[in-house]
């Protein structure tokens, strides 16, 4: 195909998927890995990051009042992978108009951590991590109904013999693996 | 002129061809062929609001056609949305004072389930009719993006103005005095909006209806014999949604009908099995 045409076709197919969304996506997300393998046994932590856009919130995990929907992650049940308890930011107090007192909110960038244990009986393969980000945002006028983000990403397990390589050093630091 | 000058030049007629379009389809076609004949075919300014029955909280049906000759507020709220909530006191305290005068508020909450509504019904001593919100109301009334979203309905049935998020209960108060003015037998022509108002689209009543099944919710089965539809629900029962619900597609269909990601994925597969 002509590069030129080709470009018009993902160019309108990207057109074509961005209108046909009734609310907006406000959140982006996505799951990394500290290793791009790990060894069976083993644990590696894992970070959500996520970003807001401007002029919306989402709530805090344990929000201020009983009636906010929490910020949550949940993953998939796997046999090979198991996701521990995820660690929350703490949100920021901040006041809106619709409310007499300042609730706890997430709004921009933010990051969430878990550590995923590798089972014993893994096989050496490539393994799929799945689970979503599930929020509520609003602005300071409007709300828009609940909404989740999927979360994925590709687990290698290697065998003993084979070095383990860490990965995206900039969400997790020196301390990648244990 | 090279290869890469080429692929440049290409991408950004592309980019101009695609903008063009989106802005042909959003300021000329879809307008017209939304909307317009909608509005044209009944004549007059504003559309008529599309009529629905619900049941309220106590049990009792809610059918608009019965609040002809009423000025309606009628409020699309979640008891999850704090600009929603903010806006029910002053909601109570218009219909408490204009009642008499033809006032009626309507209330549609869009939670999950009416436990919580109910609590906030009681908890905020709310004086009109609550209903708990179904799909094919939010869709006749155009879908939903944001809460809340409140329509003023003339005595005539038209709609007047459509707020998105948290208005000033004064807003409200002011327009609907305006409304009360009319008869109901002409349009308020006079009618000017308080506040900014956002544009009244509304859905397809008879797109709605056949989307509106059991079998497959949100998905126009409609063209499908009764061996072509097990077949069909076979099929997404088999494909897994990727909108992070760990369900299948026809299982998000049913649980989740708002969910774009599996109504997307049950129409692509509609599409392909009509072929087949």
């Amino acid at each position: 195909m002509n590069p030129a045409l080709t470009t018009l076709v993902i160019v309108m197919a990207g057109a074509a998927a961005a209108t046909s969304q009734n609310a907006p996506q406000v959140v982006k997300a996505h799951l990394v890995l500290a290793a791009h393998t790990v060894h069976q046994g083993s644990r590696v932590k894992a970070a959500i990051e996520a970003e807001v856009a401007p002029g919306y919130h989402i709530n805090d995990h344990h929000p201020t009042l009983d009636y906010l929907i929490p910020t949550q992650v949940l993953f998939e049940p796997s046999q090979e992978i198991e996701a521990g308890e995820v660690s929350y930011p703490k949100g920021k107090l901040q006041r809106f108009g619709f409310l007499d007192r300042p609730i706890s909110v997430y709004e921009g960038k933010l990051v969430l951590t878990t550590t995923l244990s590798i089972s014993k009986a893994a096989r050496p393969g490539q393994y799929m991590l799945k689970g979503k980000l599930s929020y509520q945002a609003c602005n300071d006028r409007a709300c828009l109904p609940p909404a989740s983000v999927p979360l994925s990403a590709e687990v290698t397990v290697v065998g003993a013999r084979s070095a383990v390589r860490p990965a995206n050093g900039g969400a997790f630091g020196s301390s990648a693996s244990r | 002129m090279t290869k890469q000058a080429k692929v440049a030049v290409g991408a950004a007629a592309a980019i101009v061809l695609v903008a063009g379009l989106y802005l042909a389809n959003r300021y000329w076609i879809a307008p017209v062929t939304l909307q317009a004949p909608r509005v044209l075919a009944q004549g007059g300014d504003h559309p008529l609001a599309p009529t629905f029955t619900l049941t309220d909280l106590n049990g009792n049906k809610i059918s608009l056609a019965d609040y002809k000759g009423k000025v309606v507020i009628l409020d699309f709220w979640a008891t999850w949305c704090g600009p929603c909530r903010i806006e029910i006191p002053g909601f109570v305290d218009l219909q408490e004072r204009y009642r008499k005068d033809g006032l009626a508020v309507i209330g549609v909450a869009v939670d999950d389930g009416p436990d919580a509504v109910r609590q906030f019904y009681k908890e905020f001593k709310m004086n009109y009719p609550v209903a708990m919100g179904t799909d094919t109301v939010t869709a006749l009334y155009g879908g939903l993006p944001g809460l809340p979203t409140t329509f003023l309905i003339g005595r005539d049935g038209r709609i007047y103005a459509k707020h998105s998020g948290a208005v000033d209960p004064e807003v409200f108060e002011e327009e609907v005095k305006e409304l009360l003015s009319g008869s109901g037998n002409n349009e308020v022509a006079s009618f000017k909006p308080v506040a900014r108002t956002d544009k009244v689209t509304l859905g397809d009543p008879e797109k709605i209806a056949k989307e509106d099944n059991p079998e497959v919710p949100g998905i126009d089965i409609s063209g499908l014999t009764p061996a072509r539809l097990a077949a069909y629900k076979k099929q997404i029962s088999s494909e897994k949604c990727d909108c992070g619900c760990n369900m299948n597609v026809l299982e998000c269909r049913h649980e989740h009908h708002s969910c774009e990601v599996s109504k997307k994925l049950a129409n692509e597969a509609l599409k392909s099995f009509a072929k087949s």
